[in-house]
Parts: C-alpha cells; structure tokens; sequence
C-alpha cells in the first residue's frame, strides 16, 4: 500500500489544540493521505464533536493518524462504509448509526447537551445559532461604538485585509463586527494574516452574517483561509468559499492560534495533491474552537470541467461547421435526387426478360436498354416496368409495377408522360430516386394535370443516376406504355 | 440578512453561479452546433455559385484558339477553345460557353491528368453566357501538361445533373 502523505479532515487537517462542540459534514476521498472524517491528526483535545461519514478512502472514521480521542467523539454513518464495514478503521468504535439517533434524546443519550448547544433537526444534531444561544455575549462589551470597526461592504472588507496584511497595527489588533452579508463576487480573495508577522490578533465579530463567494487560490500563498494566520478570536461568522491548491488550508483560518467559536464554514477545496494541510475549518489548530462547523466538498484533483466544456462545445461547434461545409460541397457537385418515399424494398427481383406471372393485371415485363457512348463504351440500365398503368383522378394517384433490380449501379427516377392529340407530350407524374433493390407502385400526380377518364397512350421516361456522385448516367431510356384513367 | 435563527447551510455556494453560466454557454454552443448540423443535414447541398466573371453574348476569340461548339450525348451544347494556353498570370483563354440554346446550367473544371488536382473552375454559367478567362486555382510549372476538361450541367431549378462530359487535351504552356 503506498505511504499516506499529508493530513486531511472534514474539521480540521492537525490539532494540537483544543476543539469542542463542534461537527462537520464534508465529502472527500482520502485515500492518498492520513485522513480522518474529522480530523487528519489529533495531538490536542476534542471532545463532543462528531463528523458524518461522507468521505472514502479513509484511515479513520474520526481521526486519520491512532491518537488518543476525548469524550463523545463519533463519525455517524448511514451505512457501514463498504470493504468490510468498518473494519478497516483504527477508530470503528466511534462509529455511530445514524438509524440509531431518531431524536434529540437519542443524540442526548450520546453524549451531546441538547438543551444548551445542539438541537435535532433533520437527521442529525446540529448546533444552536439562535441569537440567543448562538451569539458570543463578551465580545465587544468593554468597548465603545467608536473603538468597533463596522464592515458593511466588500469594499471595505478587502481594505481592512489590506492593511492587516500591510502590517498596521491599528488593524490587526482592530476589534472588527460585520453589520452585513458580504458577497464578494467570485473574487480571489487575499487572506488576512498573510504571514505570521502580520497575523490578525484582535477580534473579528461576523455578528451573524456572512461572507460567502470568494476563492482563495493565490499560488504564492501557502495559507490558504479568510484567514491566513489566525492569533485573535472570531466569532459568529459564517463563510462559503472556494479555496484552491495546496500548502495549508481551512475556511476559516489556515493556522489557527487563537479562539474560533460559533463560526460555520462551507468550502469547496480543490487541490493538485501535493503536500497539504486541508480541512474543512482550520489547516493547523494550535488554538480552540468550540460549537462551530464545517461542510462542504474537497477533491484532490481539479478536474477542468469548465475548459472542457468549452473545448467540447466547440469542437461540437467546429464538426457541425465541418460537417456541414463538407456535406455542402465536398464530394458530390450535383444535388442529390430524394429517394422516393413510397419505395419498399424488393423482395423478388424478377430477372430481366422474364415476366412476373403473380400479378398479371400490371403484368411487369423485364427490360435492358442500353446506349453506346461516343467513347465506346456500352451502357446499359436493367429495369422491370408493367406497361399497364392506371390512373385515378379521385384518388390522384398512378399505379404501376416497377423494379430496380439490386444488380444496377444507379437509381432510377421515372417520368409519366401522356401523348396529346397533336402529338406533344405531357408530363402528369414523376417519382423520386428509386434505389437499387427498390420497387414502386405507385406516383402522385402532378398539380395542375388535366386528364380525363378513358385510354391513353403515354410514355415512361426513366432516367438513371449514379448513387454516389448523383451524376446523370448517360443511358436515358423510354417505354411506351398504356394508361388508364379512371375517376 | 441576519436572522434570529441562522440556518446551517452545508452545501457549497460559491462558484455555482459560474458553473452556471458557463452551463449555459456550454448549452448555448451545443444549440449553435445542433442548429448547424441539423442545417447541414438538410442543406445537404449547396449548388455553385454563379461565375461573377460571366459575359452576355458569345465569344469572338481569334481563330488560333480554335473555338468551336460541341454538342453532348445528354442533348446540351457548349463552346470551348480548342488550343488552351497557359497565359502569363496563369489564366486559361477557354472562352468557355454556355450556348443560349441550352436549358441546362454549366461549370467547366479543368484538372491535371498527372495529379488530378483541379486547376481552372467556373462558376455557375447560364444559358447565353460565357467566361473568356479563367483564372487558375493554383500554381504549377508553366510547360505543357495533360488535362481533361470536365463539363458539369445542371438542371436550373434543381441543380440536378443533367450529363456531365469530359475532354482529354493539352493545356500549352505560355
């Protein structure tokens, strides 16, 4: 089995400090790490979370590397994770069936404070943020409304970023409170506390409201969260980000150092799969965090669906463009004849020559007509066509009895003409392209014909075209024939 | 907003709408394909253009180029120079024509019998009509070569062929 390299968890990737009351719901596959529903590896305290087992390929169901766990510590599953149950994980114990929690005194027979910090909803015990319960009370109380720096906009978000990156520390000891949701708009976002020098150490109050729509994804970055460094406290806010590459990663904080509490994270992490810290709200927690959550989803590949669904489009673009370029002109000058929809397939082939004695009435006749062309050559078209031909005017339809034997090379269109008194011709119906192995049996007749009932004499004119080129062959061929009008 | 109760959202947000919209392009270009291919399938066929080149009437070339009118087995007629040149800009003297007694359409092609590859084409050309010169369509040695002189005739409304007629002769060099 090949050595697992780095650390992932739903929560957080290494914990050396504190963690209580908190659960995370995140989907990834771990098998290329030591990598835990929870959290990669525990040399902290945790006690009281739980993480839903919605990963793969993992080494622990709670804890990827075999450490010492606190109290009330479990990963929930729906079903026994496949290969062998959970056999495979170090730390099955903890595995919790989630077809065993029905209620809150289910999760509170687990060990979860369902009256002050969880309740049920769903599923699964989720976390208080009530405003009552939720919001952190001594935030803020020593200070007045002037010592608060209010962020209500992106704005001045990414500005109060800036300086604390910029080392002011009028803003990294700053006493922050969100008065807004934030929506940064796709933007790549800079973490604040890009390097330790300059880590936020003051207080960061998200009030309740969010910051959601950013990507942090610089590549000289290698701590990838809202924040980079982390040394103050933040409270009641929730994010949900993209977060890609690789070094250090977590929603909230990619090295945690001070204090995480009410805070939720929803990230979408992807990374290329070299060395990484990934978790769901913190890479590294040398701090504590307490009664907040992560979710969300991380892949360790990026796979380039948006490049691949433009290129796909437009080689979709490019064949139909080729495709119609080339079906437009490329191997055939003529316009193609339209096989006459009434043709059927020709189940017996009469030789020509011979007569085909089942149907007497249109008595089919087998025919050769050839033609010599000025270079010698000999061409020749080989039909059956009954002389017989009936018409009638009620229906509007010709009847005949017409075969292209399989053994031709060409497709026939045939031409019904009618002979007037002074000796000129009328065309009254002609079919579409019937193809090799075809017979037909019958023709519309053209608008504007004018006929009336009685006998005629009239002329079948058959015309042959090649089936690939549609080139006009040089054999044209005419048969006499007798025509019945009927009304 | 902030509300009294906040929702634990575990789905991932960010980025969606981009997937959207590049969802819709995607869709966007497959609709554009799918119109195109279904265009071309019932295209199908595009007949040739007109030869913008065209002139009313008939040619009077000088009697070295031995310009005479053939007539097919398919029943059309059309008049061609006997003595093709190569002229000095690489265009071919055919005084190719398309005779008004005709009903048919015509292009005239004149390929290489050593590479088969297409030197002169016409235009369409209609009856009464005729190109004095035809520009060539690609360069190659100015010497005496082998062609053949394909004639294509169209029926006019359908552009389905009408016979197609070829000549074997020497295109002379300049």
């Amino acid at each position: 089995m090949a050595q697992r390299k780095g650390l992932v968890g739903g929560f957080v990737a290494s914990n050396t400090g504190e963690i209580e009351n908190c659960y995370c719901v995140t989907s990834f596959n771990g098998k290329k790490y030591v990598s835990g529903g929870f959290v990669g590896e525990n040399k902290g305290t945790i006690a009281k979370s739980f993480c839903e087992y919605a990963a793969s390929g993992l080494s622990g169901g709670f804890s990827g590397a075999r450490t010492q766990l606190g109290d009330g510590c479990f990963f929930i599953y729906d079903q026994a994770p496949s290969h062998g149950g959970n056999d495979q994980l170090w730390d099955r114990k903890c595995g919790l069936d989630s077809h065993k929690i029905h209620n809150a005194g289910d999760a509170a027979k687990a060990g979860f404070d369902m009256k002050n910090i969880w309740s049920f909803t769903g599923k699964r015990p989720l976390l208080c943020f009530q405003e009552n319960h939720w919001m952190f009370p001594d935030a803020f109380r020593s200070l007045s409304a002037k010592q608060v720096l209010s962020i209500k906009d992106a704005k001045n978000l990414l500005l109060f970023a800036e300086m604390v990156n910029n080392g002011d520390i009028r803003f990294v000891n700053a006493s922050v409170r969100l008065d807004a949701d934030i929506d940064l708009g796709g933007k790549v976002w800079t973490p604040i506390g890009l390097e330790r020098s300059c880590a936020f150490n003051g207080v960061f109050d998200g009030n309740g409201y969010s910051v959601t729509n950013f990507v942090v994804k610089d590549e000289h970055c290698s701590k990838k969260g809202f924040f980079g460094y982390l040394k103050g406290n933040v409270y009641n806010l929730t994010l949900d980000c993209q977060i890609k590459g690789d070094g250090c990663c977590g929603g909230i904080a990619a090295v945690n150092e001070g204090t995480i509490g009410y805070c939720g994270a929803v990230v979408g992490l992807y990374t290329k799969g070299g060395d990484i810290n990934a978790g769901g709200l913190v890479g590294v927690n040398n701090g504590r965090i307490f009664q907040s959550y992560a979710a969300g989803k991380m892949k360790f590949f990026m796979l380039p669906v948006i490049p691949l669904a433009v290129v796909a489009s437009s080689v979709m673009v490019l064949s139909a463009a080729v495709f119609s370029a080339s079906s437009g002109g490329g191997n055939s000058i003529y316009s193609p004849i339209a096989q006459d929809p009434h043709q059927t397939q020709s189940t017996q082939t009469p030789e020509p020559g011979t007569t085909d004695g089942t149907d007497s009435e249109v008595n089919p006749a087998g025919n050769t007509q050839g033609d010599t062309d000025s270079d010698g050559f000999t061409h020749s078209l080989s039909f059956t066509l009954g002389q017989e031909i009936t018409v009638s005017l009620s229906s509007g339809e010709c009847q005949f009895y017409f075969t292209n034997p399989s053994g031709n090379t060409n497709c026939v269109v045939l031409s019904l003409e009618v002979e007037n008194e002074d000796g000129t011709r009328t065309e009254i119906a002609h079919t579409g392209a019937v193809y090799p192995g075809y017979r037909l049996e019958s023709a519309t007749l053209l608008e504007g014909a004018s006929l009336s009932a009685g006998s005629y004499s009239g002329y079948a004119v058959l015309t042959s075209y090649d089936v690939d080129t549609h080139d006009k062959a040089m054999v044209e061929t005419e048969l006499p024939v007798n025509l019945t009008i009927t009304e | 907003m902030k509300s009294s109760y906040r929702s634990q959202n575990l789905k991932v947000q960010t980025g969606k709408k981009r997937i959207y919209l590049f969802a819709g392009v995607a869709a966007l270009l497959a609709v554009i394909a799918l119109i195109l291919l279904v265009a071309g399938i019932r295209k199908g066929y595009r007949p040739p253009s007109f030869d913008a080149n065209a002139s009313q009437g008939t040619p009077s070339p000088d009697e070295g180029y031995l310009y005479d009118t053939v007539t097919t087995n398919f029943g059309y007629e059309f008049g061609i120079a006997a003595n093709l040149y190569q002229q000095e800009d690489g265009s071919v003297n055919a005084f190719f024509t398309n005779p008004s007694s005709n009903t048919v359409n015509l292009v005239c092609e004149i390929s290489s019998d050593e590479s088969g590859d297409i030197l002169y084409k016409t235009g369409a050309i209609r009856p009464g009509e005729y190109v004095a010169s035809i520009p060539r369509l690609r360069t190659f040695a100015n010497e005496a070569a082998a062609i053949t002189v394909t004639i294509y005739a169209f029926e006019p409304e359908t552009w389905y062929s009408a016979g197609t007629t070829s000549i074997s002769t020497i295109l002379q060099a300049w």
